[in-house]
């Protein structure tokens, strides 16, 4: 019993990752009709930031939030650099530029620093444990958890009460509407980036705590394949049918992992992607999603 | 108020509208007659920017207002309640009527305007922490004339109000109309029913084909009833 619930913990604490990542690629589709490919290298961008902070001796904490802050520069760099020339072309055409996005910061990376992992040595409590009522349950997951419930009740907040999300809303369900009435196209597109990349930022710190602090130019890369998986479950454009999905694709590999047979639990990832072939056949729009619209 | 000068837009090799001229002074109504296809509707595309003009001008308070962004547009003064309502389904009645309001910096009178509007249309007001997209066309036509009003313009754009209604439901988009140029609002009212439209403004054009065909004032137009037919393109036996 204990176990299954500490690997429930695990699952959600995994999914939590998925989900900030899912929200994020959802909110820029919804607003911009781009899916962006490149969304997994916000992370990776983040965490050499974050690994400069740590070689350069800043405090984990100050590190932490200067990666979040880059990632968000660098996706509304993203979009006005790569982005913003293909506008108005087809979907195809920007799916391709963001391929190529995410490939040229992989390389820029593996040139410049090292193709290699580096670390970036994580603070002494993000590796111990605490015990609740018989449950050892590590710190960090449990810091994962609280910190991504926060970042979903925030944008709830701000899509829900404020004039910002009102507009956001307003244009991710009709655009040309939403500019009739006022709402300022590309300020409105790079806001949308901006949270994109301060909830990829908020995923990079908690993915170094997951995983010690490795560093690598490809980091980004298994995240979003995942990010996607979540999306395709929740639907696209839903934005409470990528946090489900991102915790329901959690919850699946942790379980996968730990109960498949020995011989047979390092098909985990490619039983995943199966399941995803499938939804895709019999419910294109993903388990929860309807049409594309962002919902809270 | 608002003058187009010799207006020209192509669709790719298609020309829609062709040196298209008109003029909306202040305080007036004017209709923007014309079949299917003739191009009413990219005029008022073009001049709230959705549309770029391939030439021509357009001036707005005496301001070139051509090549402006919507978003531009409508902080100028100038709004469009654009053809088949274009409701956000998924925004409540209260959030459409904000968001269309969202520009304004008085706030407060902003807030109050929202109150104003649920007061004033009773369908909205009972359903206003409802999903829009769940009103009948005639309510929705009634959201999306009164969030263009949010935004207190000084001219309005109506493009085909009354598409689509029931008889009755018409009879009301007219009243609004009228109250509206009462109130001292201006404007330029794009119209597939002739009639009732010409009884209604002040003065006319009439569009065929991407070009005006007519233009004077509405008893003259709405008189001739042989030019209406015709221009209309209902032919008669």
């Amino acid at each position: 019993m204990n176990e299954a619930l500490q690997q429930l913990v695990n699952g959600i604490s995994l999914g939590s990752t998925y989900a900030l990542m899912a929200l994020g690629l959802a909110i820029v589709f919804t607003i911009f009709g781009l899916v962006n490919f490149a969304h997994g290298e916000l992370i990776t961008i983040a965490a050499y930031a974050m690994l400069l902070c740590y070689n350069i001796g800043i405090p984990w904490f100050l590190g932490a939030v200067i990666g979040v802050a880059v990632a968000a520069v660098a996706a509304v760099t993203m979009e006005f650099v790569a982005f913003r020339p293909v506008r108005h072309a087809d979907v195809t055409t920007m799916l391709i530029t963001s391929f190529g996005v995410s490939i040229v910061i992989q390389a820029i990376f593996a040139v410049t620093v090292s193709a290699r992992v580096q670390t970036a040595t994580q603070p002494a409590w993000s590796s111990k444990s605490l015990t609740l009522m018989g449950i050892t349950l590590p710190i960090y997951q449990v810091a994962t958890i609280i910190v991504t419930a926060l970042a979903l009740l925030i944008l709830v907040f701000v899509l829900k009460r404020t004039t910002f999300g009102l507009a956001m809303r307003g244009a991710a369900e009709d655009f040309q509407t939403a500019r009739l009435l006022g709402v300022r196209s590309h300020r409105l597109t790079t806001a949308a980036f901006a949270v994109s990349g301060l909830l990829a930022g908020v995923a990079a710190v908690l993915i170094l705590a997951r995983t010690g602090g490795a560093v690598y130019p490809t980091m980004g890369l298994a995240i979003i394949l995942k990010a996607f998986v979540a999306i395709v479950i929740g639907g696209m454009g839903s934005l409470v049918g990528a946090a489900a999905g991102g915790m329901v694709l959690g919850i699946a590999e942790v379980s996968l992992r730990a109960y498949l047979p020995g011989s047979i639990s390092g098909l985990t990832d490619g039983i995943l992607f199966l399941a995803v072939v499938l939804i895709i056949i019999i419910r294109p729009q993903g388990i929860l999603g309807t049409k594309p619209k962002l919902r809270t | 108020m608002l003058e187009i000068q010799s207006l020209h837009v192509n669709y790719g090799s298609i020309s829609a509208v062709r040196d298209v001229s008109l003029e909306v002074k202040e305080g007036e109504l004017v209709v923007l007659l014309g079949p299917n296809g003739a191009g009413k509707s990219s005029t008022l595309g073009a001049v709230m920017g959705l549309i770029r003009p391939t030439s021509g001008r357009i001036i707005f308070l005496g301001q070139d207002i051509t090549g402006w962004r919507p978003e531009d547009i409508v902080r100028a003064g100038l709004v469009l309640t654009p053809e088949g309502r274009r409701i956000l389904a998924s925004l409540t009645v209260r959030e459409n009527l904000l968001l269309g309001g969202a520009i304004r910096k008085d706030k407060k009178a902003m807030y109050a305007d929202v109150d104003r509007y649920l007061d004033r249309f009773p369908v909205l007001g009972r359903r206003s922490e409802s999903h829009a997209g769940d009103l009948s066309g005639g309510e929705a036509q009634q959201l999306a004339i009164a969030r263009s009003l949010m935004s207190s313009p000084k001219m309005l754009l109506l493009d085909e109000p009354t598409l689509g209604l029931a008889p009755m439901v018409v009879d009301q988009v007219f009243d609004t109309v009228r109250e509206l140029v009462q109130g001292g609002l201006t404007i330029l009212m794009v119209e597939q029913n002739a009639v009732r439209a010409l009884e209604a403004a002040s003065r006319g054009y009439v569009m065929r084909t991407g070009n005006i065909v007519a233009a004077g004032a509405a008893r003259e137009l709405g008189g001739a009833e042989g030019l209406i037919s015709s221009y209309l393109g209902i032919e008669r036996p």
